[in-house]
């Protein structure tokens, strides 16, 4: 069995400044662990995040502003913090604030 | 007792009664077949499809229900590459192919325009010439033509000065650049920059519409973008001009706004633009990356999606305030007298100052705060002193007495009284503008044919029935 796991990321809107301007990302996670959002984040947060954390997140969830879409639907539909990721999944991260 | 609520148990009681629903696998509402992928209001489950035909019913009545469009008009869409103007382009193509025979087609004549304010931005030439290619590129796809202008030219004072290209763009640097880089520079704070940016573009705008002879331009700002310019516009002091600049349609310049995208909340906004495959350029603004106090705007925009993800009727409420807010009308065809209380800058009424006015208690309470009782009497004398210039300044252009009275010197001294000029939003933007010499608008000589169009207009009061 593979022991990866592939979950592509895409950034708009003006997320992309964040993450040194690259608007798609795909990751490769350990697939051993159960991978929820909040665990994705923090992982976002240690590993790709390039500045200003706090203009992304706050707390343990994202910022107002930013809208989340796991596999085109809203994750306020899948369970947000609490949606476990599958293999294959896609992320979109879409900043809706002026200027991002 | 109203004052002795406690913070605590208040914030628990308002969140005990906002139902925590779940949604996890709803089904759409509409067609209640497909499972939902959009969730709006916290509470309304929506399939793609059925969220997709919701907001292109949204978009056209917008339009619709204003009457502002004639058949075969002309219009401009001010495109700046975000996704909200850019979701504005999609719907626009869409409307105007529509093959569906239930749905009248729109019938106008859309052209782009695109204003390239990079300069300001400190970006670099590679960066500029990035989005404007991204920017061609997406008028091409969409099978539309498209202007390109720079900033620069909103300081032109003629519109035969202004380079405007269709279809293809190049990053020259013109005579204008280092006036503008210079007025930038010498802003104080971010919020006047920022709201000198918003009145140069629409300055802009108008000039390059009228001489595209398009009497309508479809701008992009979308409901929350348009809510947290509502509050700003409070905080900024031009609540008198609300119903022009958060409203469907804005004809203070002669040439009319209309924001089609005004009941689109952000979040609607960016399932459109990802469902109607709509990519935006990363577009900073000035305040990008920057803490939530850097500006009024900034601050404001904060508190309103914060505010907004919390309690979804946020949005709604402030837009019902706006709504029910009017300024008065301007009428186009005016004489020159009524132009005369007309702001230079933002072309809003300039409000009657009276003795007893909001205004006149603001400026007295600065003024002792600033320098004390003793400023104050100095005010008094000042005020007496202002009219005494408003009565030389009668003398015309071709004055020729060197005296101490003549209007040349007095247009020195009156140098920082905008009020005849500017509305107090304005004022307060150019209150923080270090070099207005810079700006485009022949503010000194504004100011004495106004004050000079006053005097005549007293002098001949008294002999009119």
């Amino acid at each position: 069995m593979n022991s990866e796991m592939e979950v592509k990321l895409n950034f708009s809107g003006g997320a992309e400044l964040l993450f040194g301007k690259i608007k798609h990302h795909t990751i490769q996670l350990p697939s051993q662990e159960t991978w929820c959002m909040k665990k994705l984040l923090a992982w976002i947060k240690e590993n790709l995040l390039k500045e200003r954390p706090e203009l992304f997140l706050q707390g343990d969830t994202v910022r107002p502003g930013i809208l989340v879409l796991v596999n085109n639907a809203d994750w306020e539909l899948v369970g947000q913090l609490d949606y476990n990721l599958q293999n294959k999944d896609e992320i979109v991260f879409i900043s809706t604030l002026h200027g991002g | 007792m109203m004052c002795s609520i406690n913070e605590e148990n208040l914030a628990a009681e308002t969140m005990a009664t906002t139902p925590k629903l779940s949604f996890k696998d709803a089904e759409c509402r509409r067609c209640q077949v497909l499972k939902a992928q959009v969730l709006l209001r916290k509470t309304d489950p929506y399939c793609r499809d059925c969220f997709m035909k919701y907001a292109v019913h949204k978009f056209r009545s917008t339009i619709g229900k204003a009457h502002a469009l004639k058949h075969n008009e002309h219009v401009l869409l001010a495109y700046s590459g975000g996704l909200s103007s850019g979701s504005m382009v999609q719907l626009v193509k869409q409307g105007l192919d529509s093959s569906d025979t239930n749905k009248m087609k729109m019938v106008f004549k859309p052209t782009l325009l695109h204003i390239d304010e990079g300069l300001i931005l400190n970006l670099s030439k590679d960066e500029r010439k990035a989005t404007t290619d991204f920017v061609l590129e997406h008028a091409k796809k969409n099978g539309f033509n498209i202007y390109i202008c720079s900033l620069e030219y909103s300081l032109a004072l003629s519109l035969n000065d202004v380079k405007l290209e269709m279809n293809s763009y190049q990053v020259e640097p013109s005579v204008y650049e280092s006036q503008l880089e210079r007025l930038f520079a010498s802003v104080k704070s971010l919020t006047a920059k920022e709201d000198l940016l918003i009145r140069l573009k629409q300055r802009l705008i108008a000039l390059l519409a009228t001489r595209l002879n398009h009497a309508k331009v479809f701008l992009g700002p979308n409901a929350t973008r348009l809510a947290g310019q509502l509050l700003s516009a409070f905080g900024q002091g031009r609540g008198a001009h609300i119903a022009q600049e958060i409203g469907f349609t804005d004809s203070r310049t002669g040439t009319v706004f209309l924001r089609p995208m005004r009941e689109f909340v952000d979040k609607e906004v960016a399932y459109l633009a990802h469902f109607l495959y709509v990519d935006s350029v990363c577009l900073p603004t000035l305040s990008s990356k920057l803490s939530s106090t850097a500006s009024i705007g900034r601050l404001t925009e904060d508190f309103v999606v914060t505010l907004q993800s919390n309690f979804p009727a946020t949005i709604s409420t402030l837009f019902r305030i706006s709504d029910k807010l009017k300024s008065n009308t301007v009428d186009r065809n005016l004489s020159d007298y009524e132009r005369d209380s007309l702001c230079l800058l933002c072309l809003s009424a300039i409000e009657e100052s009276s003795v007893c006015s909001a205004s006149t208690a603001r400026h007295i309470s600065q003024t002792i705060s600033r320098s004390g009782p003793d400023g104050l009497r100095n005010h008094t004398s000042q005020t007496i002193h202002t009219t005494q210039h408003k009565n030389s300044a009668s003398c015309n252009s071709n004055c020729i007495s060197q005296g101490k009275e003549c209007c040349k010197t007095i247009d020195y001294q009156i140098k920082n009284d905008w009020s005849t000029v500017l509305c107090y939003g304005c004022r307060n933007t150019m209150d923080d503008v270090k070099e207005p010499e810079l700006m485009p608008i022949n503010y000194l000589e504004e100011i004495g044919l106004r004050s000079r169009r006053q005097l005549m207009r007293q002098s001949v009061e008294q002999f009119l029935l």
